[in-house]
């Protein structure tokens, strides 16, 4: 030994074990904060991709050009990309199909949401990229890199090179008409009020602060919302204060907790070594040298724990995402998801991680050097005062005896120890709950998602209706056959049929309409009846579809069988309207329960007669729309059966359509499973279209996957982050329940030869460790509500959304942490059933 | 001695060094300082020379675009272009410039804007530098002013130590090579003053030695004296001259073993004589200090024995001197046993010493003469006739061992004399306080 | 030449009701290479008085000199250096650094104050504790006599003016006790230490110079012993 600092070594190396625990702990959440990082950052430049998928990567716009305007920006010293974007007319092709061709330029190209899904862009005037369905409507039915002769708008034919194949889109392919791009360039384009112009900042430029000077250029100028608000830069420097606050109260959370786990391991290991530092006192060490000792012991465990958690962290990311991409699960559109290393985030662990260790090394350091000599020499044992409270709430502990009594007297005698104990609980709970709230609302957030996700075809029908009233009932497209047929093809996860859609008004009485939705949005409704004419879509659910609701159910039921007795439907009365002050946000639009009757009125009527009224009676309340969108904006959506939605139709007499739509299929909507091969379920459909006259296939398999997989994506970032948070957790219970009771061997010894029995110590110290549980939750889970509600208050207003409490997450973290704190409590009792109670009781204290 | 590392003063050494902290703070604060300022200063004038170039050029755009607007576009493209200029350009424009004098050898003062940038920047740097380095060189000073303070305060201390014999005055008790200084010296101090203390009690015990000497010969050589003029008158008879002489023969021989012992106690205590310790069977010792004393004990009846002992047990010793000093002892015993009794002698090992007894059944010693029957010449009231030399012998042949000598009543009467040595010697501190 | 000096110690605990006087205006001093015993009934204070002399708790009143050297005059820090250049203690439960093995438990205050051992010097003092086969192991593979050895070698270690014992031989059997006080006061002679024992062992105190009794915190009585001495 060379000097009396080696002593630091010699401790740590002694107590392996614990040394072993507080560098797992150190580890874990140097790991966990690296871990973020990266994901932090990934989900970011996610989000922007996405975002910049959606909207195209420009940052801000002109709808109008000039010649000047083009001519400042293209000189502008800020400008980086200069696009511009000019909207082509439709060219009508046969079978009423149509295709627009856009023109842009090199620029336009990289900064519009085009997808390419084979070949590449345009580089010369008479190129062109269409999309994939429309190939086989273009005359003369070209393929990739084919030509194709298009008569332009303006009467003259031209004939396009098509070098690319874009990705299908739903509108598109619904409306059959496609979106095709060609090469143009600003000596082409006719720089008027018909062109747009799309550009993005040099890389480093603060685009905010630029916005007000942008904007003096011309009046036409908008921004890029969502891309600039995923990238900080929003115009509203609120939003991005915002942002800024939610995103350092999470980062601050979890170094908190990095911070309050190290704490612990120090404070107990110098709690336990109170004693010896009194005695190193005693021979002539200085406090300075007494905190040297613990500031070494921080080094060397932070130096072997923070490079290891910067490893783990990297890699367990890096293996965790690689194995999800090897089994199919694509990252993104990429095949391989290429995980980027951030030195700054790499460095920012690192000092956060020793600067956690330091800050929590520092108190427990203090702590010992200021150890009196004589308390420590006295060999009075424990150092704390222990205080009894004489006067004291009855525990509930009591209540389970002795073992009870005796485990709630342990608890609160030592009030700082207590304390120790119950703070790493808290901000263990605190920290998952705040967590799995915020990765929760970011998810709903950033991925919306519902049954139509799924969709990758549609077969549409365009059966024509004779106007006279004399057409018959239309049947179904596709009988129920082919739907079973086409169900158990491999891959398909579920076929759902296509109905009419009816509008009818909901008559809704005074007080089962939310007055907030009128006060927000400031709408009115027409009053008839004295009651509030609300618009609603009912829809016809089949068996399949009503299976996907049950999965979005508030209340009541949605079992057709029920549904059909008595009338009953499903309501959706959850609405996003746009609000007074210029937000989304999410409120109920009525209050209607389950049981109560829904008035509706079939054909409007200023004032309807009791034929044109139909009651039917609300049977189950969705959180959100199963299918279509999510949330309307102002309309009660109102799912009906076959049964009950019959009876609406025939008891409507006015509208011919109405009648004989009837509840026929009219389509079918094919959701397939993830990773499924869409190829064959493609040729099956394509077949079964061409035996339906009029129909239509709409693919969009493409478009599809790549949500699933974004949104697939997101789910796997935030549980990723909720595991390793409740690892942390756990971890940190378990360290802080466990040493609370190995340093009480002593006196445990003493229970036993006072006559307890091991049973009776194992009782006791479970319902302590089950206590400590349930304090560190009800604190944990009061503390994680308010700055659930605080991260709630920012979120909302960045969008709106009502507050949902955690429940979920309170009830995990609580059930975990009583299950942590008993379990962590057996493996010490173990070992001291094991050693001999008359060591225990020799040992010095 | 533990050293204080030599010449290596290794960077853990100097951190620790109080006043090198502090001047190691004061540094890292001062280039902090300096980096901040610097940094600041950048920005500013970065933002002062883009301001005065950006007038520059503004009002050269201003005064071309009036007259040649087309050229005025072109100029902001030029400006805004953040690529580097091609050889040509740069060659085409340094041409034209030249023919109106203007090269990159013209001294910055015809350019107003650099030459105002130029004196502005020349007058705060070196305001700042020299402020920067006062400002340092004060807390140096300071500094230095201080650590020179304790170790003037040293000196004085240790002078006033040397001078006047008092203690050190000024004390540090710090880490830290001054620290060390200031306890090393205290430390000599205090040496010197034990040395000096030692040297005034060596003084004392030769004067009383020599008392002692001159007290102790002196009765038996006036009666010698006496007895020699009665033998030198020769009225004596032959058998009161045989006795006369017999007398004479045994004061002498007391004599004789007095001034030795004396001696031997003296060389002892003065540390002049080397023991020559070796590994020895200490049964050996004890049988040898048994054989000189047999001839006495017997003429008492008295029986020796040696009971209970581990009889293959070696000690570190000079046997020599070791038998003696139990010779010493047992003799003692012998004389105050009374006849036909028995003394034991018996050894036990400890893990540090090994304790050998002398146990006789005696008279025993009282009480208030066990604290001093180990003084020279200290003699119990009438029992016996040895002059009180032998146990102080004895004493200090142990303690030159590195052990004690202790005398306890025996509970079943008599003495018990216990020797306690040490199986290894505590290590001698340097022999400065051995003098 | 004295190198305690009592004067005046006083030592107060808690407040009003519940105050306890541990030390009443104590004063004496102690001369070099003395070897005192003090001796009273537990709660006597002579604990109290003990940590006074060492520096590790501040007296109510009054002032403690060692080596002329006012100890509450001292900071924190500069008293901590004092402790571990002048004073040595020992104890009755050993008190060793669990952690260390025998040799560096002997070392630490040297190592405390940044100075390497003297090789020779340390090994010379294993060998007379009886602890060369020892000099690895760490305390709680001692006995106990072995332990308070080592103890007295950490005391020894740094030969400081003064080692301070607290009931020494409190918690070892007859023999070893005897051992230890014969190890202390070998080492008064040879390293012309002063020792102060707590003791309420009456053959322990026999063996000292001189015995201080407290009684109730006062000091009642201040004897040469008539023990049997070197």
């Amino acid at each position: 030994m060379k000097s009396y600092g080696a002593m630091a070594g010699r401790y740590l190396k002694q107590q392996r074990r614990k040394s072993i625990l507080t560098i797992v702990g150190i580890l874990l959440s140097v790991a966990l904060i690296s871990a973020l990082g990266t994901m932090g950052q990934a989900l970011k430049d996610n989000v922007i991709l996405n975002a910049k998928y959606n909207d195209g990567s420009f940052y801000f716009g002109y709808t109008e050009s000039s010649p000047d305007l083009y001519a400042k920006l293209e000189k502008h010293i800020l400008v980086d990309q200069l696009g511009i974007y000019r909207k082509g007319g439709e060219i009508p092709l046969q079978d009423d199909y149509s295709i627009t061709i856009d023109k842009t330029d090199k620029d336009g190209f990289r900064l519009l949401p085009i997808h390419l899904q084979d070949g590449r862009m345009p580089t010369a005037k008479d190129e062109i990229v269409v999309e994939q369905w429309i190939l086989d409507r273009l005359p003369g039915t070209p393929k990739l890199n084919g030509v194709a002769e298009l008569k332009d708008t303006d009467g003259t034919t031209r004939s396009y090179r098509i070098v690319g194949v874009l990705n299908n889109q739903q509108t598109s392919q619904t409306n059959g008409s496609s979106k095709a791009y060609a090469f143009s360039d600003s000596s082409d384009i006719a720089l008027d009020s018909g062109t747009q112009l799309l550009l993005t900042l040099k890389p480093g430029v603060d685009i905010n602060q630029q916005i007000e000077s942008f904007k003096k250029l011309n009046p036409s100028f908008f921004t890029n919302d969502d891309l600039l608000i995923f990238m900080g830069e929003s115009g509203d420097s609120r939003l991005n204060s915002t942002l800024m606050i939610i995103f350092s109260t999470l980062v601050g959370l979890v170094v908190l907790s990095t911070v309050a786990v190290i704490y612990n391991a120090f404070h107990i290991a110098v709690l336990e070594r109170i004693r010896q530092f009194g005695l190193l006192r005693t021979i002539g060490a200085s406090p300075g040298q007494i905190r040297s000792i613990v500031f070494r012991e921080a080094t060397v465990l932070s130096a072997i724990g923070v490079p290891l958690g910067l490893l783990v962290g990297w890699f367990g990311l890096w293996f965790t995402l690689s194995i999800m991409t090897q089994n199919g699960m694509k990252i993104m559109t990429m095949d391989s998801f290429e995980l980027t290393f951030h030195w700054w985030i790499m460095g920012g662990s690192f000092i956060i991680g020793f600067a956690a260790v330091y800050l929590a090394a520092w108190l427990p350091a203090r702590k010992a050097s200021s150890v009196s000599p004589v308390e420590a020499v006295k060999g009075a044992g424990s150092i704390v005062r222990e205080s009894f409270r004489h006067v004291r709430t009855p525990s509930l502990l009591s209540l389970m005896g002795i073992e009870g009594r005796m485990a709630s007297n342990n608890i609160r005698r030592n009030r700082a120890k207590f304390r120790i104990t119950t703070f790493s609980i808290v901000i263990s709970v605190t920290l998952f709950v705040v967590f799995h709230y915020f990765t929760q609302q970011s998810l709903t957030m950033t991925t919306t998602t519902n049954e139509n996700d799924r969709l990758a075809f549609q077969l549409l029908s365009n059966s024509s209706i004779e106007e006279d009233g004399s057409s018959p009932q239309l049947s179904d497209v596709v009988s129920d056959n082919v739907m079973r047929q086409l169900g158990e093809l491999p891959g398909v996860y579920r076929v759902y049929g296509n109905y009419q859609k009816l509008n009818y008004q909901v008559l809704v009485p005074d007080e089962k309409l939310n007055k907030d939705y009128v006060q927000k949005t400031g709408n009115s409704f027409e009053r008839i009846n004295d009651r509030n004419t609300v618009y609603s879509d009912m829809y016809l659910y089949d068996t399949a579809r009503l299976k996907e609701a049950a999965k979005y159910l508030q209340s009541g039921t949605v079992d057709p069988m029920k549904l059909a007795e008595g009338d009953g439907v499903i309501l959706v009365q959850t609405v996003k309207p746009m609000t007074v002050d210029d937000k989304r946000e999410l409120m109920p639009i009525t209050r209607y329960k389950v049981g109560d009757k829904l008035t509706v009125m079939g054909e409007y009527s200023a004032s309807p007669t009791a034929r044109q009224l139909r009651e039917v009676t609300v049977a189950g309340i969705l959180k959100q729309s199963p299918f279509e969108s999510p949330y309307q904006e102002n309309t009660l959506v109102v799912i009906a059966t076959k049964p009950t939605f019959a009876k609406l139709v025939t008891a409507d007499s006015q509208s011919v359509y109405t009648k004989a739509y009837g509840t026929a299929r009219l389509g079918l909507d094919i959701a397939i499973e993830d990773g499924a091969n869409s190829g064959p379920i493609k040729q099956e459909l394509e077949q079964i279209a061409r035996t339906i006259p009029g129909s239509r296939l709409v693919d969009i398999a493409a478009e599809q996957k790549e949500t699933r997989n974004y949104n697939l994506q997101m789910k796997i970032f935030v549980y990723s982050f909720l595991s390793i948070i409740g690892v942390i957790g756990s971890l940190n219970i378990i360290n802080t329940v466990q040493t609370n009771l190995l340093l009480r061997r002593k006196e445990i010894g003493l229970l036993q030869a006072v006559g307890m029995t091991m049973g009776q110590i194992r009782r006791m110290a479970s319902a302590e460790g089950v206590w400590f549980g349930v304090i560190g939750s009800f604190w944990g889970i009061l503390l994680g509500l308010g700055l659930s509600y605080f991260l709630y208050k920012r979120l909302n207003y960045v969008r709106g959304f009502p507050f949902d409490f955690p429940w979920e997450a309170s009830l995990i973290a609580c059930g975990i942490a009583m299950l942590v704190g008993l379990l962590s409590v057996q493996t010490p009792l173990r070992r001291m059933a094991k050693a001999n109670l008359l060591e225990e009781l020799r040992e010095e204290a | 001695m533990e050293r204080i590392e030599k010449s290596k003063l290794g960077m853990a050494r100097l951190w620790r060094d109080p006043y090198i902290k502090k001047l190691v703070l004061l540094l890292v604060a001062a280039i902090f300082v300096a980096i901040a300022l610097l940094w600041i200063y950048g920005l500013y004038s970065t933002e002062r020379l883009k301001q005065s170039w950006l007038d520059k050029e503004s009002a050269m755009i201003g005064s071309i675009a009036s007259t040649r607007p087309e050229l005025a576009n072109e100029w902001v493209r030029l400006l805004s272009d953040s690529g580097q200029p091609t050889v040509q350009e740069l060659e085409s424009g340094r041409k034209l410039l030249e023919e109106y004098g203007i090269t990159s050898e013209l001294e910055a003062r015809w350019l107003p804007a650099i030459e105002h940038y130029r004196s502005h920047t020349l007058w705060t740097l070196i305001s700042g530098t020299v402020l920067g380095f006062a400002i340092l060189a004060y807390f140096l000073l300071r500094h230095a002013r201080r650590q020179l303070f304790d170790i003037r305060n040293l000196a004085v201390a240790l002078d006033d130590t040397v001078k006047h014999n008092q203690p050190m005055k000024f004390r540090i008790y710090g880490e830290g090579e001054l620290g060390l200084l200031a306890n090393g010296v205290q430390e000599l101090s205090l040496r010197l003053k034990e040395t000096i203390g030692q040297l005034n009690q060596d003084k004392d015990f030769m004067k009383e030695t020599v008392a002692d000497i001159s007290h102790q010969l002196k009765t038996p050589l006036a009666s010698l004296m006496i007895y020699i003029d009665l033998l030198r008158e020769g009225n004596i008879d032959s058998q009161h001259s045989k006795e006369f002489l017999d007398t004479c023969k045994r004061e002498l021989d007391r004599m004789e073993w007095l001034t030795l012992t004396l001696l031997k106690i003296a060389r002892l205590e003065a540390d002049a004589l080397e023991m020559s310790l070796k590994s020895a069977s200490l049964l050996a010792t004890v049988t040898s200090a048994i054989e000189t004393i047999q001839r006495l004990a017997a003429e008492k009846g008295i029986t020796i024995e040696i009971e209970h002992s581990d009889e293959s047990l070696s000690l570190y010793q000079d046997s020599h001197w070791l038998a003696e000093a139990i010779a010493n002892v047992l003799k003692n015993a012998v004389e105050h046993s009374p006849e036909k009794s028995r003394i034991t002698v018996t050894w036990e090992r400890t893990p540090v010493f090994i304790r050998l007894r002398i146990i006789d059944r005696g008279f025993g010693i009282e009480e208030q003469h066990l604290p001093h029957i180990f003084k020279k010449f200290y003699r119990v009231s009438g029992g016996g006739h040895g002059v009180g030399l032998g146990l102080p012998l004895s004493k200090s042949i142990v303690e030159r061992h590195g052990g004690m000598l202790t005398a306890a009543p025996n509970p079943k009467g008599g003495t018990i004399m216990t020797m306690t040595l040490p199986l290894n010697p505590l290590p001698i501190e340097s022999p400065l306080t051995n003098l | 030449m004295n190198v305690i000096s009592v004067d005046g110690l006083s030592k107060s605990y808690g407040k009003g009701g519940t105050r306890v006087d541990a030390l009443k205006d104590v004063s004496f001093s102690i001369k070099q290479g003395e070897f005192v015993a003090v001796v009273g009934a537990s709660g006597s204070g002579k604990s109290t008085l003990l940590h006074m002399l060492g520096g590790l708790d501040r007296p109510t009143n009054g002032y403690v000199h060692i080596d002329g050297e006012d100890l509450y005059g001292l900071k924190e820090k500069e008293r901590a250096v004092f402790r571990r250049r002048k004073i040595g203690f020992i104890f009755q439960s050993y008190n060793l650094i669990p952690v260390l093995n025998v040799e560096e438990n002997i070392q630490l205050p040297l190592l405390l104050d940044h100075r390497q051992p003297d090789k020779v010097f340390v090994n010379d003092l294993i060998h007379t504790l009886g602890l060369q086969d020892r000099r690895k192991h760490l305390p709680s593979e001692l006995s106990g006599g072995q332990q308070q050895r080592v103890a007295i070698g950490r005391a020894l270690a740094y030969r400081p003016a003064i080692v301070l014992a607290d009931e020494p031989t409190g918690n070892l059997d007859t023999r070893n006790g005897q051992e230890v006080i014969e190890l202390l006061k070998l080492a008064v002679r040879q390293y012309h230490q002063t020792v102060v024992v707590i003791t309420h062992d009456m053959n322990v105190a026999a063996e000292a110079d001189r015995v201080l009794t407290l009684q109730d915190g006062l000091l009642i009585s201040d004897s040469s012993s008539v023990g049997r001495s070197l």
